[in-house]
C-alpha cells in the first residue's frame, strides 16, 4: 500500500510539478507585468539666454545615450525600468544649441586627427539616478534626484576636469498613475539641473579659457614631476 | 439637497492685503504659478485647476496665461531653485538678456504666486466591514479634520513690485458613518479655500472693483 501510494503520489506529483510550473510561470509573468517600464518622453524648452561667443564640441557616449534606471521590486515599491538616455540627449542639445554660438557634435572626446576647431569639448554623463517612492518616504510624493558629471576636454582631447551637479524633482502620487508621477518627477529633476547648469555657464562666459589655463597648469606640474 | 445633506461643515477665513491698484486691459496677461520647492510643488494640481477654472468663469479684465507655457517661455528663470523669491529680485531678473523682451512678447504683466496645501490634521474612530455568503456591510464611525491653508501673492512684472496678497484658511471635519453602507460626509475645505481666493482675486482683476 505504502509503495503504491508513494507511486501514485509520484505520478500525481509529476503532473502537479507541471501544473505548479505553469502556475509559477504565470505568477512570474504577473510579477514581471508589475514592473513598470517607462520611457521619459518630454519636450524641453529653449533657454532664454544670450549666446556665449565660443565654439564647443559635445560628445554623448553610448552609456549616456542609452542610460536606463532599474529598480528591483521591494516591500515599498514595484519594480521600475526607466529609460532616460534619449530624453537627455534632446535636453542637452536644446540647452547647448542656443547657449553656445557654435556647437559641434563629436564622435569621441579625443581627436584622431589633431586639434579640432572648438574651444572646449564637453562630455556629459549621468552619475546616479535615485527614485524614492511614497512607500520609501511615507509621504504622498515621488522624489527623483539625478546627479550629473560633465567631463571637459581640451580641443586635442586631453582631459581637464569634471563638474558635478544635480537636480531634484518631486511629484504628488496619483492613484493608478504611478508612471505619470515618476515621469513628472524625473522631468522636474532634469529641468532643475538644466536650469542650474545654464545659469552657471552664463555666469562664467570665459570658462573655456579658465579650463585651458588649468590644463596648462596641470601639464606644467606633470612636466616638473617628470623632470 | 442630497449634496447639502452630505456636506460636512466647513469654516473659512479670507485675508486680503492690497498695496497698489492694478492697470487692467483685455490685452493684459496674468499667470497663476504654483510656488515650487525642492523641485516640486506643495500645492495640489486640482487646487490650481479649481482656481484657474473659477477665474476663467469670472468677468475679468485680464486674460489668463497657461502656467506651463509661461515656465517654458521663460526657462530657466522661473524653475524651482531659480524663481525670484521676492519682488525686489525682479529688476535684476528683468535686466537679463531676453527676459523682459520675452515677457513683453507673451503679454504677461501679473504673476499670481500660489502656495499652500490641504492636509489632514487629526482623526479618529473606527469601522469594521465583513462579507459573507448572504452579503456584507460595515459598521462604525470614522472622522477626520482637514485644514486648507493657501496664500497668493500678486506681482506686477512691469513695475517690478507687489500689488497685494490673498490668503485663505479653511478647516472642517469630515465623517464616515456606516450602518451597513458607509455614508461619506466630506468637508470640502480645499474647494472653500479655492472659491474664497478666486473671489478675492476678482477684486484685483475686474474693472468695477479695481482701485
Amino acid at each position: 500500500m505504502r509503495i503504491r501510494r508513494t507511486a501514485r503520489r509520484n505520478g500525481i506529483g509529476f503532473r502537479g510539478t507541471g501544473l505548479r510550473g505553469l502556475a509559477l510561470c504565470a505568477l512570474s509573468l504577473a510579477v514581471c507585468a508589475c514592473a513598470t517600464a517607462l520611457r521619459v518622453d518630454s519636450a524641453f524648452p529653449r533657454p532664454v539666454v544670450a549666446s556665449l561667443p565660443i565654439d564647443v564640441g559635445v560628445y554623448y557616449d553610448e552609456s549616456f545615450r542609452q542610460y536606463a534606471f532599474e529598480k528591483q521590486a521591494d516591500a515599498n515599491s514595484v519594480a521600475w525600468d526607466i529609460e532616460i538616455g534619449p530624453a537627455h540627449v534632446r535636453l542637452f542639445d536644446q540647452l547647448f544649441q542656443p547657449l553656445f554660438e557654435n556647437l559641434v557634435h563629436l564622435d569621441g572626446p579625443r581627436s584622431g586627427s589633431g586639434i579640432r576647431p572648438v574651444s572646449i569639448v564637453i562630455k556629459p554623463s549621468i552619475d546616479e539616478y535615485t527614485l524614492q517612492t511614497p512607500g520609501d518616504t511615507a509621504t504622498d510624493f515621488y522624489a527623483v534626484e539625478i546627479r550629473y558629471k560633465l567631463a571637459f576636454y581640451s580641443p586635442a582631447g586631453e582631459f581637464i576636469r569634471h563638474w558635478w551637479y544635480s537636480g531634484r524633482g518631486r511629484s504628488r502620487s496619483e492613484l493608478f498613475n504611478a508612471d505619470e508621477s515618476v515621469q513628472e518627477a524625473t522631468v522636474e529633476a532634469m529641468r532643475d539641473a538644466a536650469a542650474w547648469l545654464v545659469i552657471e555657464l552664463t555666469k562664467h562666459p570665459d570658462f573655456p579659457t579658465e579650463l585651458q589655463a588649468q590644463q596648462r597648469n596641470n601639464a606644467n606640474i606633470r612636466q616638473d614631476h617628470e623632470s | 439637497m442630497l449634496v447639502i445633506l452630505l456636506a460636512a461643515c466647513t469654516t473659512s477665513r479670507i485675508d486680503v492685503a492690497r498695496h497698489v491698484s492694478t492697470d487692467l486691459s483685455r490685452d493684459t496677461g496674468m499667470v497663476l504659478l504654483a510656488r515650487k520647492q525642492d523641485g516640486g510643488q506643495k500645492t495640489e494640481e486640482d487646487f490650481m485647476e479649481c482656481l484657474n477654472d473659477a477665474l476663467a468663469k469670472m468677468q475679468l479684465l485680464v486674460r489668463i496665461y497657461p502656467e506651463q507655457d509661461f515656465l517654458d517661455n521663460l526657462f530657466p528663470w522661473f524653475e524651482s531653485r531659480t524663481a525670484p523669491a521676492t519682488p525686489e529680485e525682479l529688476p535684476a531678473l528683468l535686466s537679463l538678456p531676453g527676459v523682459s523682451e520675452k515677457i513683453t512678447e507673451i503679454g504677461v504683466r501679473y504673476i499670481v504666486w500660489v502656495d499652500g496645501s490641504s492636509e489632514r490634521t487629526d482623526g479618529g474612530g473606527g469601522m469594521s466591514c465583513a462579507v459573507g455568503p448572504g452579503g456584507g456591510g460595515c459598521f462604525g464611525l470614522v472622522w477626520w479634520d482637514t485644514a486648507s491653508v493657501y496664500e497668493t501673492n500678486i506681482w506686477d512684472l512691469q513695475k517690478a513690485r507687489s500689488v497685494g496678497a490673498v490668503s485663505a484658511d479653511a478647516s472642517g471635519m469630515s465623517y464616515l458613518p456606516a450602518l451597513l453602507v458607509p455614508v461619506p460626509l466630506i468637508a470640502r475645505t480645499q474647494n472653500a479655500a479655492c472659491k474664497g481666493v478666486a473671489e478675492q482675486l476678482r477684486e484685483f482683476f475686474s474693472e468695477s472693483r479695481a482701485l
